[in-house]
């Protein structure tokens, strides 16, 4: 059997996130396709509870040590290559994420082993694992060879289905002890987003607002045509960062991901970031006087044209129709 | 009668009219030299050149005035205020003089017949002129005319002159046994009612008047260095050294400057000497502030204010003793960063100005100081930085800047490579916009059809700088005009064609051509020329009521404004004048890069809706003609926001032509 | 204290970015460089805390094209010493380039004290192998955190805000000296005008610190690089607003939302 496939598990505030069952469900294709076995790593105080959860895996790995919670990357990294070198894992997964943000770099530079970032496909090929990464905000891809089959894989969220990695399997579960230093970088509290008076994460329909929008008093405009659709408005983050919404309204990597039935995406270019909050949404009609527009790729519809000229016909035309 | 052979205060008149002479052109001369004092301080720039040509300017502009008459209720008023007090002047002076030398053998101007003839049907008109005024301020005043304390003074003040002069003579006649004559009309009449005086009382009286007078006049001059009539003495070398005297007024370039002055002022020492003159020439009449798109839209600048603050805080803190930190700052305190930054550059303000005052000049070297401390808005910020990396404010690659040609159907030829008789300079708006595209796409055609030798420079032109030198980033500006001259100089052409313009202004008049300025048109003037030579293959006639949009940078400040209306004339279109046309046509409100910056002020009306405004109130007329892409952008604009989409459409001057060649 | 903040210059996407004849590389005829976006919140963060708490502001690059023009703008902006490292970026994985920053922090020319902070950008789009923050922290041993939005200093420690998903974020204390990838300032990077770039260009020298060439420039290898097919693409309305509005209307009313 080949050298196991490790998967660290992801968790924020009690749970585990999705971007952990994406990597289960990768790492279960690219294990068959290996004949490796696939284990997680699940880290600090909340590790026991949640391991039942990743049936997916053959063994699940628990360091059930209080200061691996929120503990930094440094320390995290450092607790995986004890992890490695314990079970003799070849691939490691993490996530491409704020919330792992770091940890594979500091792990390939501990264990001596490369690094693949933006992993958005992966499979084994003539006994070599080749990764498709995504570069310059997914301008272009790479296809990637790990050397002697042995890495660290940052896998990108939305490239692969969450639901691969779930099943109603409970996992064999392994506690281990792991020696961890004490990091030098310590949590300290949370800061909640002011609690928006609306859950974006819950609409049906958003109507998301981007740089095009132009101005403040414009977003008004959009605000009208979320409430006659009956959701909210929700925007990317050069809006937010104008402080034209509150940050519960931001959308993508760094906001919330979405998934409504509906999401109009007006004057927003489609980066990668916000493309990440938004990539599960069932309908994406995007509004964007730049033909060339990323968001074009991955919408369903679009119209080329000015946002700030439609919206107001728009509006019109949606009471109408609701009578 | 000699008014001095008095006895005042146990003083002999004369020694008394010494005195008082002393006391007023001391104390007025020691307040000159500290206001000289503070232009001084200001920086050097060289208005000292071509002194005929200056000489002509001024004579015209302080003599004939006719920039007064532009507003017509005070213009002929203001006319005779003005002679009258020349007059007065002399007269005074004359008999100052003669009062201070009594042994000089020359009579008072009262006894000259002529002279007083003179004086007294000045004082008249005058005094109608006067009242005119009063009643105008007190029962028909002008919405925009504030009742100041200086101007009642003045007004005041003259009218007692004018007065103490017929009493005077009124009471001459009297004291000479009531002979009148007509060399004297009003005082003879005015004498009537005195008829009852005494001789010995009515001479006193006659005395009594001179000296009121004199001490007036004498009261004025101290006066007159601490209110706005020290324009009087100001304004005349104000026009002297005004720009347009020489050289383009659009021109921001300044003379003979001994600094550097692309840092722009900070404090009001690093004004040019010039520039702060304009506060001690400013009458304070506020045409400029009527004529500012910026002012009617509701923001806080008034171009008046900027020069009148500018004036104040100068006397203010230059002349007190150390300040040290507690000084008001220039920008910031005395004028705020909102008012820098809601300028058009438009011109009207320089336009109207009777004084002749620069205020957007002066409106640049602020914001040169707000660009150097990096105190410049976000949407702006990324613009300069997009123009710095792609030489195009849209952000776009510079690769992109000649895209539109490849839909144009047409093999446009590429100056780079080839000579060509044109040289088009597209600009950024035409190039990259794409509600302009489809115009450019036309105006070349039209081009090609009129069998133009003509050629672009593709991806080698960049912004001509005119927006970047405006919003006050100079560096940059002298960055994209060298690239500009650069590939400019590797291309072989015969003269520039440029669509917007901006470009044209600043190619034609702030590129430094060393002698060899190439031929810099309009497309609008091409298009005249083509006419008009007969080059232009019209197939058939439109019809219809338009009007024409003057655009600032080809009217104001090029004098362009005959060649598109021909064009237009040509094509068959009737051509309706909006009341605001020519030199007084209506910024849309984009120059000096407010089309850049984002509309935070709560505004009352954008001047792109008032104007359209303006348009939809002519009969009949359903198209709107502009022959600038920003005006495309900002007036369709504004058509959709007022409502108007079924009432009036815009139009380039281009696609019009395009229409009738089809 | 003493800052340092480690600038990358990346691809400018607002070109077209194409594959080179061999597969494996970028065209470089058309290509650009633009510094990283967050690079340059890493500088206006450290220009902001030496203008709080005062100090020195290193800025510390490898060579790439138009990287002068870079660090004169920085040197404008603020920063008081502009160091180059004479090796070339192409071609070298982030890995490669951690090690050659890491070689001039071993330098007498990259003093760590005990108020050092490093500030790289918190990612980049180009960083195949990994972030420069991480290995660079890992190199040097030294504590790390990444996608910081806030950093606030009182005596020898870091309160620094890291963003994490769905607007929450944290805080954490950090002992310097620390690596933090900064991935936006607490205020927009600031504007420096043209003729203070031009003044630094006169007035102040790019250093350059003697470096060797990592002799393993890429971790990975390459197999191929190309550019995505397009894999659907939104269907297009066309037309005035009404004629659009109507269709969208049409689409919202299918997907049950009317």
């Amino acid at each position: 059997m080949a050298d196991p496939i490790l998967v660290l598990a992801e968790q924020l505030r009690g749970e585990v996130t999705d971007i952990t069952f994406e990597m289960l469900g990768a790492g279960r294709t690219l294990a068959a396709a290996a004949g490796a076995p696939l284990h997680v790593a699940l880290l600090g105080s909340e590790a026991a509870a949640l391991a039942s959860q990743l049936g997916v895996a053959d063994k699940v790995w628990v360091v059930d040590n209080p200061q691996l919670d929120l503990a930094p990357a440094g320390t995290v990294a450092a607790a995986l290559k004890a992890l490695m070198d314990q079970t003799q894992a070849g691939i490691v997964l993490l996530g491409c994420t704020n919330v792992s943000l770091g940890i594979g770099s500091m792990l390939a530079a501990l264990a001596g082993l490369p690094l693949v970032n933006f992993c958005r496909a992966a499979r084994v090929e003539g006994g070599a694992v080749v990764c498709t990464s995504q570069l310059f905000g997914g301008k272009i891809l790479s296809d990637v060879k790990l050397p002697d089959g042995r890495g660290v894989v940052s896998i990108y969220p939305g490239a692969f289905p969450a639901e691969a990695g779930r099943n109603d399997q409970t996992p064999p579960v392994e506690k281990v002890d792991l020696p961890v230093e004490a990091p030098k970088v310590t949590f300290k509290q949370y800061l909640e987003p002011e609690a928006g008076d609306v859950d974006i994460t819950k609409q049906d329909v958003l109507v998301g607002v981007g740089r095009g929008i132009q101005t403040q008093d414009n977003v008004e405009l959009a605000e009208e045509l979320a409430q006659v659709l009956g959701g909210a408005t929700c925007a990317s983050r050069p809006v937010i960062d104008q402080g034209w919404l509150p940050l519960s309204r931001q959308v993508g990597k760094s906001g919330m991901s979405v998934k409504p039935r509906v999401y109009l995406a007006l004057g927003i270019s489609g980066a990668p970031e916000h493309w990440e909050g938004i990539q599960n949404s069932q309908c994406i009609i995007a509004v964007n006087t730049d033909p060339r527009a990323p968001i074009f790729d991955g919408a369903h519809y679009g119209v080329v044209g000015d946002v700030l000229e439609l919206l107001p016909v728009l509006t019109e035309k949606v009471k109408a129709r609701k009578g | 009668m000699d008014p001095v052979k008095i006895t005042l205060f146990g003083l002999p008149g004369v020694a008394l009219l010494w005195m008082l002479t002393i006391a007023a052109f001391g104390i007025f001369g020691h307040r000159a030299w500290q206001l000289i004092g503070l232009l001084r301080q200001g920086r050097y720039e060289d208005r000292f050149d071509q002194v005929a040509r200056r000489m002509v300017h001024a004579a015209k502009h302080v003599l004939l005035q006719p920039r007064i008459f532009n507003e017509r209720s005070i213009g002929l008023p203001h006319f005779l205020i003005f002679w009258g007090f020349v007059v007065y002047v002399i007269c005074f002076n004359w008999g100052l003089l003669r009062g201070l030398f009594p042994f000089l053998p020359v009579p008072y101007p009262e006894e000259v017949k002529a002279a007083n003839l003179f004086l007294e049907l000045f004082s008249v008109l005058v005094l109608i002129s006067l009242g005119v005024a009063v009643v105008r301020r007190l029962f028909f005043p002008p919405k925009y005319l504030h009742l100041s304390r200086d101007a009642n003074v003045i007004l005041g003040l003259i009218g007692l002159l004018m007065l103490s002069m017929l009493f005077g003579s009124a009471f001459h006649i009297v004291s000479e046994g009531g002979r009148t004559s007509a060399w004297m009309p009003f005082g003879s009449l005015l004498s009537r009612a005195f008829a009852g005086l005494s001789p010995e009382t009515a001479h006193s009286l006659a005395a009594g008047m001179w000296w009121l007078h004199t001490m007036l006049v004498l009261w004025f001059l101290v006066y007159l260095p601490y209110s706005k009539h020290l324009h009087l003495l100001a304004s005349p070398f104000n026009v002297y050294f005004s720009q347009s005297a020489t050289r383009p007024v659009g021109d921001l370039g300044v003379a003979g400057a001994k600094e550097d002055l692309s840092a722009g002022a900070a404090r009001w020492q690093e004004l040019t000497w010039k520039q702060l003159l304009s506060g001690f020439s400013c009458a304070e009449c506020g045409r400029c502030d009527r004529s500012c798109p910026a002012t009617a839209s509701g923001s806080p600048l008034q171009p008046q204010q900027i020069v009148h603050k500018i004036k104040e805080h100068m006397v203010q803190v230059g002349l007190k003793p150390k300040n040290g930190d507690g000084a008001p700052k220039l920008i910031g305190d005395v004028i705020t960063e909102r008012e820098i930054w809601a300028c058009t550059t438009c011109m009207a303000c320089m336009d109207c100005c009777a004084v002749w005052n620069e205020q957007v000049p002066l409106i640049v070297a602020l914001r040169r100081h707000l660009v150097t401390e990096g105190r410049v808005e976000r949407t702006v910020q990324d613009m300069l930085g997009n123009l710095q990396r792609y030489g195009n404010s849209f952000g776009k690659s510079d690769r992109m800047r000649a895209k539109w040609t490849q839909t144009s159907g047409l093999k446009i030829k590429d100056a780079r490579k080839e000579p060509v008789e044109h040289l088009w300079l597209v600009g950024d708006y035409a190039s990259y916009d794409p509600r302009c595209e489809d115009i450019t796409k036309k105006t070349a055609k039209v081009f090609a059809q009129a069998g133009l030798d003509f050629g672009l420079l593709y991806e080698a032109e960049r912004n001509a700088g005119n927006d970047v030198r405006r919003v006050g980033e100079e560096g940059l500006f002298e960055m994209l005009r060298d690239k500009n001259l650069m590939a400019l100089g590797k291309a072989k052409f015969k003269s520039i064609l440029t669509t917007d313009p901006h470009t044209y202004h600043t190619l034609k008049n702030e590129y430094p051509w060393n002698g060899n300025r190439p031929d810099v048109r309009h497309y609008t003037e091409v298009l005249d020329q083509l006419v008009a030579a007969g080059k232009l293959p019209l197939k058939k006639k439109l019809a219809g009521r338009v009007t024409y949009h003057d655009p600032c940078y080809l009217g104001r400040y090029n004098g362009i404004y005959d060649a598109p209306r021909r064009v237009l004339q040509a094509l068959g279109l009737e051509l309706v004048e909006m009341p605001r046309c020519r030199q007084h046509s209506y910024c849309c409100g984009a120059g000096g890069g407010r089309i850049w910056m984002e509309d935070t002020e709560k505004v009352e009306e954008r001047p792109a809706e008032n104007r359209i405004r303006e348009a939809v109130a002519l009969e009949g007329v359903r198209t709107f003609v502009v022959a600038c892409p920003k005006d495309i952008a900002m007036f369709r604009d504004a058509v959709k926001t007022t409502g108007h989409e079924d009432r009036l459409v815009v139009k380039d001057l281009a696609e019009l032509v395009a229409e009738a060649m089809e | 204290m003493n800052l340092y903040v480690l600038l990358k210059m990346v691809p400018d996407t607002v070109e077209e970015l194409d594959v080179s004849a061999d597969g494996k590389s970028l065209d470089a005829e058309f290509l650009r460089f633009k510094l990283n976006d967050p690079d340059e919140h890493a500088l206006e963060q450290a220009l902001l805390l030496k203008e709080k708490h005062g100090g020195k502001v290193t800025v510390v690059t490898l060579d790439a094209p138009e990287v002068d023009d870079v660090l004169f703008t920085a040197l404008a902006k603020g920063a008081d010493r502009a160091v180059k490292l004479p090796v070339d970026q192409a071609g070298l994985g982030t890995t490669a380039i951690a090690k050659v920053i890491a070689e001039f922090f071993a330098s007498h020319a990259g003093e760590i004290t005990a108020d050092t902070l490093l500030l790289p950008g918190s990612q980049a789009i180009d960083d195949l192998e990994g972030e420069v923050a991480p290995l660079l922290a890992a190199a040097l041993q030294l504590p790390y955190l990444g996608v910081v939005c806030q950093v606030t200093v009182t005596e020898g420690k870091a309160t620094v805000t890291k963003e994490f998903a769905g607007g929450l974020r944290a805080e954490f204390e950090v002992t310097l000296p620390a690596v933090l990838g900064i991935q936006s300032a607490e205020r927009p990077p600031r504007y420096v005008p043209v003729a203070k770039v031009r003044a630094a260009m006169k007035s102040a020298p790019i250093e350059t610190v003697d470096s060797t060439p990592p002799d393993r420039p890429l971790q990975l290898e390459i197999e191929r690089m190309y550019k995505p097919e397009a894999a659907g693409r939104a269907e297009l309305f066309e037309g005035a607003p009404e004629e659009v509005a109507d269709k969208l209307v049409d689409v919202l009313a299918k997907s049950g939302v009317i």
